[in-house]
């Protein structure tokens, strides 16, 4: 490996290594707060356990170890690995499954709601 | 010296630090020149740029890390949305690391800049799309009047 690139691999890994630290290192200490991740935010409900946050962290969490595993392990290092097909129609179905319950707190619940307390008077 | 006259001004941190980054860039240069073939004059000035370059994204990124640590850039609200964690953010956050360490990864090993696979952008773009309409959302909520669709509201502590 030639010189500049040498140091231009040192320079990227100080800031990139560096930055993830500090980041893991201040979501550990409780400075960058975790506190409500997995709890529904929808205006009137109660805090509770989101089952579609809670399937959108799992399915992310796996989805990027693998890679990073995938580009670790890969025998031939000159592009990035390919995600299958599958994967990525995984992680869009997770996340549009979070994204329809956080629609549907936000916009259908209290609308229904309305609907109902409206019957009952 | 008249106590009554004003000091001179002391020269701040970030001054120093600039002219330490532009003393070291010129250092790298001038040896750089010193040892290169005197002919080729266009690959000096190719190599000295690159160093030049390497050497302010460097400092860059290396300021902005200082300063993370020191507590002068304030992460308290990185994954925070109206004061509690948000799942968008934190996967975004997620795969940007993951992706960005991996194509550093693979640019080291290849002492060149690797094609990024239709795939890999997909894959970011979905998360990204996520926290835009996730933000989407939650903005055009707190844009309905109170009782137009519902009759809760929106108070900053629901949110």
């Amino acid at each position: 490996m030639h010189l500049p690139y040498r140091i231009a691999a040192c320079a990227g890994f100080i800031v990139i290594v560096g930055f993830s630290c500090v980041v893991l290192w201040r979501v550990l200490t409780g400075e960058v707060s975790l506190k409500g991740l997995l709890n529904s935010k929808a205006p009137g409900d109660r805090r509770s356990l989101s089952p579609a946050r809670l399937q959108l962290l799992i399915i992310s969490t796996v989805i990027a170890v693998g890679y990073l595993h995938a580009v670790i392990v890969s025998p031939r290092w000159n592009a990035l690995p390919r995600p299958p097909g599958g994967v990525i129609a995984v992680l869009g179905g997770s996340q549009a499954v979070y994204l329809a319950a956080k629609a549907l707190s936000f916009f259908i619940q209290p609308l229904l709601k309305n609907l109902r307390q409206g019957d009952l008077r | 010296m008249n106590a009554s006259q004003p000091l001179p001004a002391q020269p701040t941190r970030t001054t120093d630090w600039y002219t330490l980054v532009s003393l070291a860039a010129i250092l790298i240069a001038v040896v750089t020149f010193s040892i290169m073939d005197p002919k080729d004059s266009l690959s000096h000035l190719k190599v000295i740029f690159g160093y030049a370059l390497l050497f302010l994204m460097f400092s860059f990124g290396l300021k902005i890390l200082i300063d993370m640590i020191r507590g002068q850039i304030d992460l308290s609200q990185l994954i925070s949305d109206q004061g509690t964690a948000s799942i968008s953010r934190f996967q975004f956050l997620i795969f940007t690391f993951v992706i960005a360490f991996s194509f550093f990864l693979v640019a080291v090993s290849t002492d060149s800049l690797p094609p990024v696979p239709g795939e890999v952008l997909t894959l970011l773009g979905i998360s990204a799309t996520t926290f835009a309409v996730s933000k989407g959302i939650e903005v055009s909520h707190r844009k309905v009047p109170p009782g137009a669709g519902d009759n809760h509201g929106t108070s900053a502590e629901d949110e």
